[in-house]
């Protein structure tokens, strides 16, 4: 095309100096930007071969004088690409049009395997760039909280380097591992939340050191499982833009991966000019948000006597409650106080980029260290990064994108630490009279007797104090390039990246009374991902028509393994090979690969720029999937109507950008199902059972040729607008997801051979909106301020579940890892039994059946021996889910200062505080120490209370018989609503104040263009909600969204404060 | 342009070879058809299913025959008192676990059986594998049969039994749910499988590792369709099957004394198998540490020997002597015995199911039922048990045909050695329950007489699956 181009323009010069004669003409047009017609100021307009020349004004005019005839104007202004108009005979197009370079075209998106113009993207992307007043968080997911709309990030506790649920569009799939968006960095698609295979066992003994509350329908046992945040390893300083990919268009050429949405990370790459030094360094501080309220030493031994009293009174058993019940006073030991601290951390990051003609680069690095709130327990983080590409000619181009990370984790303890101090008596000393640690977790008479204390460890300034629980990760995740211009619109593009992933942990608990001479755990865990892609990249435009796309293929391989050594009893307690302990054994040891072979295909049309539409395809076959259902197609089709580029809107000049866009396409997951899901698997057991010495193998999973795999049908309309020089821009998209074939696991009848099995039972709705809004409130020299406002509303109905027997499926689902799921409620729903507050006559719990009857009795024991399912008087009282949520941001400049402020929000959700519950959890085994709130207990009729009196037909110390040292208590179960909160909130999650100096002191050094910004932020500065527990945004089950909503005792997310320099030269 | 053909293909040889890379066998697990493709594999299955008809019957199932007869006492709060004390209801999950844990096994078995055909591998090995199989679904289905079966061990045959599942499981869709069969049909079953089962099978040799007493010989097939067969009353083909179970007198014999068939040890991995021994899940053989769960016989304090049943043996008997009697933990109560039977620490002793002298009884009891006379010959098997029992000089005086008026006094003679002799192992409940006593006041209802089936089967197949009657 250019040939043919210049071959015409030789022919008009040809032609023009023939007619040519001397006279002078003014020679005027308008330079505007090509898509949407802006003026462009400034511009240069120069007469080809000669000095005249003139610059544009603000509408974008010029006109100078030249010799009439044939000449060629050269137009250039930064950002645009240069561009040759020839005038013939003094005449010319009254507009010329100017095309944004690729480099600076300010609304490049970055999609699936490409980049379009966001003025032409038919489809639903939110982007982020980075680029905050004060610095980063120190990863990703926690820059992605709250800023763009329909992306939910809850970080699971306070503890460093744990993970993130990320939610995209709400719960895709009723299982775990579906429900977490593909993260794709610099096109290699990375190991991501995963709560399976991230969670690392950290405490050496087996289960919990913790107290056994009261046997309830389904309390909480804390697991000594620490889940790593897979994101931790990326430096956020290095990050140029994130996107996050949200409806068909956009997601569906991820295909079997697409459903939960797509993350593509783009890292920075050099700009062309001389090296560019940027450098951070900051320090700051963690604390404590809040600390619950709870009892001293002396209360605590008030309040256990009287109980114990109490519980002599009302049935006196030969023995128990023993005599000597008193229980000790004169220590007043305040656990947490003991393993608080202020966290100090650091951050110190330096990067240089730059570029000639032919070579861009970005070379940086990084230190982080995040101390938390409790003693000994730090995250740190070492990085380095080199991004290179190099034009080996004008048509070849390769490049790399390679990042090395190193993390340490000492935090693991953090959680169980907190979680102790909170229950551990407050009677004890934290040392013995030897001036070694009081391990015992209670003196309690009846501890004493049974004999069953000593066995159980816990001492929270012990465990932080002792042994060793650390995990570290070495990650390399790099991708090299290759780019060849096969003609002018057509590029091929060879990409091999890999994510190298590896994981050590190693915990260790000392000699002590529950972990004799020791014990230890030590896991590694190496995967190792590799993709490999061959994609021609097109753009052509004919006319009034443009066509751009790509095709191509792509090849993902992973290797994973995993091994897991236990040991006891250790020589030493200061030497942590596995190899000096006496006993040691293998408890885990895996090899696997998948393969993901896939063809993918993107086309983009435009009519005029003004009728747009897209199709999109990808075949995945994947190892995972049966033989017989090997591959799998995912098609989408888009279109979009810019109408401000209609005649009719043309001339509107407070309209700069209106365009309505809608998609439909599938994506899917495989749900967990896993390998060979279809098929029927046996396993070896780990302890390699044998049976009359023969080893045993058996069967796992049932067969179900039947299987198939979950697919989402994902529909989108949205608009984009842009209005008063677009210093206002709106986006805003409804949405509708249906999942079918939903992987549940169904009951079977037992004469089958097998109780459960996953099958596709269901099918699940999400359905919502999203409205994005960004104002440039003023935008002068010396003063700006813009605001961010995002918001965003999820509906999800779960709108078949074919189980057989429904309550029977429900129960299971809820106690296999999910929740108690109905037909027409929510994949997050707490269905529970209803409570009805305490009965002032007799202190006892009122339980609100089904069709509102009131019992003071449990249904738990009220239907014992019948026929009656207690479950089926439980109803849907919440949703861990918020009905609404987003971010609020601004960012106001005024000469050399800036300042920032950013809220967070969701409204409608509810939180199980199971913190509570547990806080107020009186057992007379372990006794641990409870909530103040405890001693407002119902005491005589006529009492108005919350909390029920101490011995209730609620628990079974009521009844005469049974156990004489356990009770049931079913006040305290998570199946009741008793601790379900509002966990509706505001949250002032960061304020930066920020000053801009030393310009005046780098120009004497000789240094231009340089910058020097001292800031001071404070991060989570306050919340306003009516949770009554400390953070309503925590979850006891880490990245798992669909055991989203309890707080069981999780460490609240800190308050942090950080004062730093950003300096660039 | 010729670049561009040139890159297409590259990308086509690239992806020819894709295909391949896609058939990748997960490290961890196997699949089915390469579990029965290889007969180490299958052999391992086989013991799974061996294995889960273990864990299926052990534990309180097995001990609830004879606390429900009062031989055993245990503590008033156990969890498990509604096996034996008539307030067992069909949302129970002990019922459920029993069932499915059979049915389980049996689904194992029915794997092999159905898909062991098609395997490549040698034709005698897989008739082995068949066979033992076969047995395996059979003792399950008796246990479920005699557990659920509403009249199947109190002659009512024609009363509805257990579905009967005979296929393996691929999938499952409603047109799956089968009704229960009637006891007859699955007895039939169950002799069916034990007779292909023993025409297949070989017995034991001297050179059979002796943990091969927990896996089916010709005799072991033999010796469960004698039982199987007093249990339906058919007393004719008790007797030939008990006879046929007596054959092999090499390797079944019956011992001295019955001490000798329990010694006590506290060794933790493979104690000695009694000849007597014609079936027993081989616990101490198992590498994995899993004990068979009636540790509390050693500790006395779950579960003990009723002092009012121990008084009902006569002076001298060996079997409620010191050697058969032991203390068992040493910290438990002192005025306690623990039965040698179960007196491993570490609840490592075999859980027997079949002993040559149960056969012996067995066919005592069809001979006198049979023949409704003073049976010669079952005296004298009934002599055979009772002499051994007292050590040489205190032996009592052989019964004779004299010593008894009538063929019922001849069984019930036989019915309280039967008592005494296979104490702890699990039988009493059910000899009582199919001659028509009730095993306590509490299950004095006939309707008791057999465990509800689980709410669960009814509600998923809709009720075709129907209830026992009195649940």
């Amino acid at each position: 095309m250019r040939k043919i181009s210049k071959l015409a323009l030789a022919l008009l010069l040809v032609l023009g100096s023939i007619v040519a004669d001397a006279q002078v003409k003014t020679i005027s047009g308008v330079i505007r930007e090509e898509q949407d017609g802006f003026p462009i100021s400034g511009a240069s307009i120069r007469v080809k071969g000669t000095n005249t020349g003139t610059v544009s004004n603000e509408k974008g005019e010029f006109s100078l004088k030249a010799n009439a005839g044939n000449l060629i104007l050269i137009v250039s202004s930064v950002g645009y690409e240069d561009r040759e108009v020839p005038v013939v005979d003094g005449k010319m197009a009254r507009f010329i049009e100017l095309q944004p370079t690729v480099k600076t075209m300010k609304d490049v998106v970055v999609i699936g395997y490409g980049k379009v113009d966001r003025r032409k993207l038919t489809g639903s992307v939110g982007t982020l760039k980075p680029d905050l007043v004060g610095s980063n968080p120190v990863s990703v997911d926690k820059l992605l909280q709250g800023r763009l709309a329909g992306v939910q990030v809850s970080p699971a506790n306070g503890a460093p380097g744990s993970a993130s649920a990320i939610t995209i569009r709400g719960v895709t799939t009723l299982s775990d591992a579906g429900n977490t968006p593909l993260i794709v960095i610099d096109g290699v698609p990375m190991y991501g939340q995963d709560r399976t295979s991230n969670s690392t066992n950290f405490s050496a003994s087996g289960s919990a050191a913790s107290f056994t509350q009261p046997i309830t329908a389904n309390s909480y046992t804390p697991r000594n499982q620490f889940e790593r945040n897979p994101l931790a390893n990326l430096n956020p300083d290095d990050i140029e833009s994130m996107e996050v990919l949200k409806d068909a268009y956009a997601t569906s050429i991820y295909g079997s991966r697409g459903a939960a949405g797509v993350i593509l990370i783009t890292t920075k790459k050099g700009a062309l000019g001389k090296p560019r030094v940027n450098i951070g360094i900051g320090t700051s501080a963690q604390q404590a948000f809040n600390l619950p309220s709870i009892m001293t030493g002396d209360e605590y031994s008030i309040f256990y006597t009287a109980y114990f009293d109490t519980l002599n009174n009302r049935r006196p058993t030969v023995g128990w409650p023993p005599a000597n019940r008193a229980f000790k006073k004169g220590y007043n030991t305040n656990w947490l106080d003991q393993i608080l601290q202020t966290g100090i951390g650091y951050n110190l990051s330096a990067s240089v980029s730059g570029g000639t003609d032919k070579t861009r680069y970005f070379i940086s690095g990084g230190y982080d260290k995040e101390a938390s709130y409790i003693t000994n327990n730090d995250f740190q983080r070492a990085q380095a990064r080199v991004n290179i590409e190099t034009a080996l000619t004008n048509n070849f181009k390769v490049g790399i994108s390679s990042a090395l990370s190193s993390t340490v984790n000492n935090a693991l303890n953090a959680q169980r630490a907190y979680y102790d101090a909170v229950i551990k008596a407050p009677n004890i000393p934290v040392y013995d009279s030897l001036g070694l640690y009081a391990w015992r977790a209670v003196y309690s008479p009846a501890n004493i007797i049974n004999g069953t204390a000593p066995q159980r460890d816990l001492n929270p300034v012990g465990t932080i104090n002792t042994g060793k629980n650390q995990v570290t990760d070495l990650r390399a995740i790099s991708s090299v390039f290759a780019e060849w211009k096969l003609a002018s619109w057509l590029t091929y593009r060879f990409d091999f990246g890999v994510d190298w992933y590896n994981t050590k942990a190693y915990s260790r608990e000392i000699d002590k009374q529950g972990t004799l001479r020791g014990a230890a755990t030590e896991s590694n865990i190496n995967n190792l991902k590799t993709v490999v892609n061959n994609l021609l990249n097109f753009n052509k435009r004919f006319g009034d028509h443009s066509i751009s796309g790509v095709v191509g293929q792509s090849f993902e391989r992973s290797t994973e393994s995993a091994t897991t050594l236990t040991a006891s009893n250790f020589m030493d307690d200061r030497v942590l090979s596995i190899i000096s302990a006496s006993t040691r054994s293998v408890t885990n040891a895996l090899n696997q690969e998948w393969t993901l072979a896939s063809f993918l295909g993107r086309l983009d049309y435009g009519y005029k720029d003004k009728y747009l539409l897209g199709i999109t395809n990808r075949v995945d076959g994947s190892s995972r999937f049966s033989a017989n259902n090997r591959y799998v197609s995912f098609p989408s089709v888009s279109a979009g109507w810019v109408l401000s580029k209609e005649k009719f809107l043309k001339n509107t000049t407070w309209i700069n950008e209106l365009k309505l866009r809608g998609s439909w396409g599938l994506t899917g997951t495989d749900g967990g199902a896993g390998y060979y899901g279809s098929l029927g698997q046996y396993s070896y057991t780990s302890t390699g059972t044998t049976y009359a010495g023969t080893t045993i193998i058996s069967g796992t999973r049932p067969a179900n040729a039947d299987l198939k795999w979950q697919q989402t049908t994902n529909i989108d309309f949205g608009i984009d607008a842009g209005f008063l020089q677009n210093r206002i821009r709106v986006t805003a998209e409804y949405y509708k997801r249906t999942t079918k074939n939903l992987l549940v696991n169904g009951g079977l009848p037992g004469f089958v051979g097998f109780s459960t099995q996953q099958q596709n039972l269901g099918e699940l709705e999400n359905k919502g909106f999203e409205f994005t809004i960004t104002t440039k409130n003023i935008d002068k020299k010396d003063f700006s301020w813009i605001s961010s406002f995002n918001i965003a509303r999820n509906e999800n109905i779960i709108t078949r579940l074919d189980f057989a027997n429904k309550l029977d499926a429900s129960l299971t689902a809820e106690r296999s890892g999910g929740r108690f799921w109905t037909e027409g409620g929510s994949a997050t729903a707490f269905n529970l039994m209803y409570w009805g507050g305490v009965d002032a006559a007799t202190g006892n719990p009122r339980w609100i059946g089904a069709n509102d009857t009131v019992s003071l009795v449990p249904f738990e024991i009220l239907y014992t021996g019948t026929s009656r399912d207690y479950n089926s008087q439980r109803r849907n009282l919440g949703d861990a889910l918020p009905k609404f949520f987003g971010g609020f941001d601004n960012r106001i400049r005024y000469k050399d200062f800036e300042f920032s402020f950013f809220f967070t929000f969701a409204s409608g959700n509810t939180v199980f505080n199971g913190a509570k519950a547990s806080m107020y959890a009186f057992s007379s085994v372990d006794a641990p120490n409870l909530s103040r709130d405890i001693l407002n207990y119902w005491k005589q009729p006529g009492d108005v209370t919350e909390i029920p009196a101490l011995i209730n037909k609620s628990n079974t110390a009521f009844t005469p018989g049974g156990s004489t040292s356990q009770f049931n208590d079913y006040t305290l179960g998570r199946n009741s609503s008793r601790f379900l909160e509002d966990g509706s909130f505001i949250r002032l999650k960061n304020l930066t104040l920020a000053y801009n100096l030393g310009q005046g002191l780098l120009k004497k050094a000789g240094i231009v263009g340089g910058n020097i910004k001292l800031y001071v932020e404070a991060n989570n500065v306050f919340l306003i909600t009516k949770y009554t527990g400390i953070d309503p945004e925590v979850s006891a089950y880490g990245s798992s969204v669909l055991q989203a909503g309890y707080d069981e005792i999780s460490m609240p997310n800190p308050r942090s404060f950080r004062i730093g320099f950003k300096i660039g030269l | 342009m010729k670049s561009t053909i040139k890159i297409l293909g590259v990308l086509l040889i690239v992806l020819s070879s894709c295909s391949k890379q896609l058939d990748l066998p997960p490290e961890n697990i196997l699949t089915e058809s390469q579990v029965l493709s290889s007969p180490n594999s299958a052999d391992a299955l086989l013991a799974s299913a061996y294995f889960k008809s273990y864990s299926a019957i052990k534990n309180y199932y097995y001990m609830s025959a004879d606390v429900a007869t009062g031989n055993a006492l245990t503590i008033p709060t156990s969890g498990f008192l509604s096996l034996w004390n008539g307030t067992l209801t069909s949302g129970s999950n002990l019922v459920q676990t029993v069932w499915n844990n059979h049915y389980n096994a049996i689904n194992e078995a029915n794997v092999i059986i159905n898909l062991i055909p098609n395997s490549n591998f040698d034709g005698a090995v897989k008739t082995k594998l068949i066979a033992e199989a076969k047995f395996v679904r059979a003792l399950n289905y008796f246990i479920l049969l005699r557990d659920f079966g509403s009249g199947a061990i109190t002659g009512n045959l024609a009363g509805p039994g257990v579905p009967l599942q005979l296929v393996n499981y691929s999938n499952y869709d409603v047109s799956k749910n089968i009704p229960r069969s009637t006891c007859s049909d699955v007895y039939k079953q169950i002799l069916k499988d034990l007779d292909e089962a023993a025409a297949s099978l070989t017995d034991l040799t001297t050179a059979t590792p002796q943990a091969f007493r927990g896996r089916a010989q010709k005799t072991t097939c033999n010796a469960l369709a004698s039982r199987v067969c007093l249990y339906m009353r058919d007393y004719a083909k008790a007797v030939s099957y008990s006879t046929l179970a007596m054959t092999n007198t090499t390797q079944y014999v019956l011992a001295s004394s019955p001490a000798l068939v329990f010694p006590v040890t506290s060794a933790t991995a493979n104690l000695a198998l009694s000849t007597e021994f014609i079936f027993a899940f081989p616990v101490s053989f198992n590498s994995d540490a899993t004990e068979n769960n009636l540790t509390g016989y050693y500790a006395k304090t779950a579960i003990w020997p009723a002092p009012a049943f121990l008084a009902t043996y006569a002076a001298n008997d060996i079997r409620n002597s010191a050697s058969m009697m032991v203390v068992g933990n040493t910290a438990g109560p002192a005025n306690l015995f623990c039965p040698s039977k179960f007196a491993n620490p570490t609840g490592r002793d075999h859980l027997p199911i079949i002993r040559l002298s149960e056969i012996y009884l067995n066919k005592a009891e069809a001979l006198v039922r049979s023949t409704s006379s003073v049976n010669a010959e079952a005296i004298t098997l009934l002599n055979a048990i009772r002499q051994r029992s007292f050590p040489t000089g205190l032996k009592p005086a052989p019964f004779t045909a004299a010593s008894f008026a009538t063929a019922n006094d001849l069984i019930t003679a036989i019915l309280k050695e039967r008592r005494w002799e296979l104490a702890f192992e699990g039988h009493d409940m059910f000899d009582n329950i199919r001659t028509g006593v009730a095993p306590n006041a509490a299950l004095a209802n006939t309707t008791k007489w057999v465990y509800p089936i689980p709410k669960r089967e009814i509600d998923l197949t809709n009720g075709l699956i129907t209830q026992n009657p009195g649940f």
